[in-house]
């Protein structure tokens, strides 16, 4: 516990985090723009251009209305007659005048927004885990300063388990900092612009659940870095297998096989963190007139990514502990 | 309870190189007796940094014993740890926490109340500087908090690498204080080098080693201190001198307008001599050997190297006891363990 204790004192003494904080506040402050942007009231000019948009369509309408909707009942007969099919509907009915919002924007649901905000987020914290991760281990590593430490507390699973169970610990607090600003500041803006402010998100994930699967996420790629950082000895190791796993095998190999999604890291934090991933398969058939192809949707349900993710982080750890245990230190 | 502070028997380890394996301890069997300053000598690549990373658990034998304290190492470690304060090769902290900080992060460490941090930094000359960063102190600070960092555990056996690597007269004159003062308090100081004037000063014993193996142990007096490498004698009149000196059967060269004579012990004789014959001596030097020279004589026409072999001891000197080093037919890697 002790151990513990001043491995997490540690990590939040770095400088590091502090510049990772420091950009994890600017995505912050991005997103909370976004936030600021669609609650903003139109100034007058906007105001009016739209108002003058809207009630150019609705003169529109009223003159031309009825005959949209005939000429789009005669079609709709002219294909049930030729297909055969009398089910057929074209949804004539549901045609009508047009509506104001449609021109003249308002706020979407304070739910929805922050779903979106905070989704978006997921790169940054994802990276800025990474970073914070793999340089509280590697950093010490690569200065001897590891020896020394092994010198006070020989036991290396002990030394292990609190390296990467510290930079876990250590990240909730920053990124849980950095997400509640994000929720924080969106509710603030909201209520300053007078738009609603319950939490409701129609269609999205629950806000609170969002927020508590980042949190998850950011903790295990934090414990998979620190546990890298360990067995690579470098911080630049540690980035360079991860971008170059990002880009060589999920870029390039991912979209050339669709079919490894599963397998993948970064469908699977998606499917996590925003509830499902979809991802589409071309199926072709080949026939006289050529090749034609559809895409069959597949998706990863979030219990497939939660898994997914804590299986690597396990591996990774593993792998590293077993190297660690065994290893000449300078 | 031994009479060693540390003990090891036949220890081997062989690092993996890109030019295949490159031994570096080879059959060692190490004594540092219990209390005192012991210096740990031997030249660059002798395997002296191995040997105390393979004592402190940091690099893993390939075969051999340790016993720290009567303890198995590295299966006794955690035991053993909390008594045993190490400085292996430059001091290693966190270089952009300060001194304080590292200390206060080893103590929260091995629960050392966070008190004794202040304390030690004032022992070691340091408390108005604790605040800096490490990687802006000084060699002689860095090694002061190195210094520091090992009394936040009040060790009874300190391991010293090389510790006046690159400090200036003074700063080595205050490491020696520093190891003479903890050696007085009755703990045991283990102190590499391989600068023989460096560790003979302030060691009650010593052992050299050389590629890996032990060469010669016991008091600086025994292995060193009675090999008189050679006196040197200034006359008037040296050509008469010599005659004199050869006719006793000694060995004597020129050197310069002096005369250095070797093979013999007791300067007293050869004033003697001399001055029986009516020559009266200007001055007379005995010359210690360097630990070079102990070195090249303990190993010269040895086939160290090759040979699985001991070393046999040179005559007259506190060597290495035959049944110690003797080793067993079939010698090789994984024989103890
Ligand atoms: N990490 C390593 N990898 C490969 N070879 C090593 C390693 N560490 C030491 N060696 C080799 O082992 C031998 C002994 O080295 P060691 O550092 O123990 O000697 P030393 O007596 O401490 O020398 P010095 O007086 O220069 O500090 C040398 O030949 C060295 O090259
Ligand atoms: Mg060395």
């Amino acid at each position: 516990m002790r151990l513990l204790d001043a491995e997490i004192r540690r990590f939040h003494a770095r400088r590091m985090l502090l510049v990772a904080a420091l950009v994890g506040l600017a995505a912050v402050g991005l997103a909370l723009y976004g936030t600021y942007s669609v609650t903003r009231p139109l100034s007058a000019d906007q105001r009016a251009a739209a108002e003058q948009a809207y009630a150019a369509e609705l003169a529109n309408w009223e003159e031309h209305g009825d005959e949209r909707i005939a000429q789009c009942l005669d079609a709709q007969a002219l294909d049930r007659e030729q297909s055969g099919d009398a089910t057929l509907d074209y949804g004539c009915e549901q045609m009508g005048p047009p509506q104001e919002e449609w021109f003249v924007p308002s706020a979407p649901p304070l739910g929805a927004q922050l779903s979106g905000s905070l989704t978006g987020l997921t790169f940054v914290l994802g990276f800025l885990a990474l970073l914070a991760g793999a340089t509280f281990t590697a950093a010490e590593a690569s200065s001897r300063s590891l020896s020394t430490w092994l010198t006070y507390e020989p036991r290396r699973g002990r030394v292990f388990a609190t390296k990467v169970g510290a930079a876990g610990i250590g990240v909730v607090l920053p990124a849980g900092a950095l997400l509640g600003m994000t929720v924080g500041g969106a509710v603030a803006i909201f209520a300053l612009m007078g738009a609603p402010t319950t939490l409701t998100a129609d269609g999205f994930s629950p806000v609170p659940d969002v927020v508590g699967r980042l949190l998850v996420m950011t903790v295990l790629l934090a414990v998979a870095a620190a546990g890298l950082g360990l067995l690579l000895r470098h911080t630049l190791a540690v980035l360079g297998l991860a971008f170059g796993w990002a880009i060589a095998v999920e870029g390039i190999l991912g979209s050339a096989v669709p079919r490894l999604s599963p397998w993948l890291v970064l469908p699977n934090v998606s499917a996590w963190v925003n509830g499902s991933s979809d991802y589409y398969v071309p199926q072709c058939t080949v026939s006289a007139q050529g090749t034609a192809c559809d895409y069959a949707t597949h998706t990863l349900t979030m219990t497939h990514g939660g898994i997914y993710l804590a299986v690597l982080t396990t591996l990774l750890v593993t792998v590293s502990a077993l190297a660690f245990r065994r290893r000449d230190l300078a | 309870m031994s009479d060693y502070a540390v003990l090891t028997r036949d220890l081997h380890k062989s690092y993996r190189t890109r030019h295949g394996r490159q031994v570096a301890v080879d059959g060692l069997d190490l004594r540092v007796p219990r209390g005192g300053v012991h210096g740990f000598l031997g030249p660059n690549g002798s395997g002296k940094t191995t040997t105390i990373r393979m004592l402190l658990g940091l690099v893993r034998a390939d075969a051999g014993r340790i016993r720290v304290f009567d303890h198995t190492v590295p299966r006794d470690l955690p035991e053993v740890t909390r008594r045993v304060g190490a400085i292996v090769e430059s001091p290693a902290f966190f270089p952009a926490f300060s001194g304080r900080r590292n200390l206060s992060l080893l103590a929260r460490a091995i629960g050392t109340p966070q008190v004794r941090v202040d304390e030690v930094l004032e022992a070691t000359g340091l408390l108005d500087r604790g605040g800096d960063r490490f990687k802006t102190y000084s060699l002689g600070m860095k090694q002061r908090l190195a210094i520091a960092a090992t009394l936040l555990k009040d060790p009874e056996l300190l391991i010293f690498d090389e510790p006046t690597n690159g400090l200036d007269p003074a700063g080595i004159h205050e490491i020696r204080g520093t190891m003479r003062r903890l050696a007085d308090e009755g703990r045991t100081v283990l102190v590499s080098s391989h600068i023989l004037a460096e560790v003979e000063q302030v060691a009650d014993t010593v052992s050299i080693v050389g590629r890996g193996r032990l060469l010669a142990s016991g008091t600086v007096a025994d292995v060193i201190g009675d090999r008189v490498g050679a006196v040197r004698v200034s006359v008037p009149d040296p050509d008469a001198a010599a005659q004199v000196l050869a006719g006793a059967g000694l060995a004597v060269r020129a050197d310069g307008q002096a005369l250095l004579v070797e093979g013999e012990r007791d300067p007293g004789r050869i004033t003697w001599l001399l001055g029986t014959q009516g020559i009266w001596l200007r001055e007379l030097v005995t010359v210690r050997p360097g630990l070079e020279s102990v070195f090249l004589e303990l190993t010269s026409g040895q086939g160290l190297p090759t040979q699985p072999g001991m070393t046999p001891p040179a005559p007259g000197m506190a060597a290495v006891g035959a049944q110690d080093t003797a080793p067993p037919a079939g010698h090789g890697d994984g024989s103890a363990r």
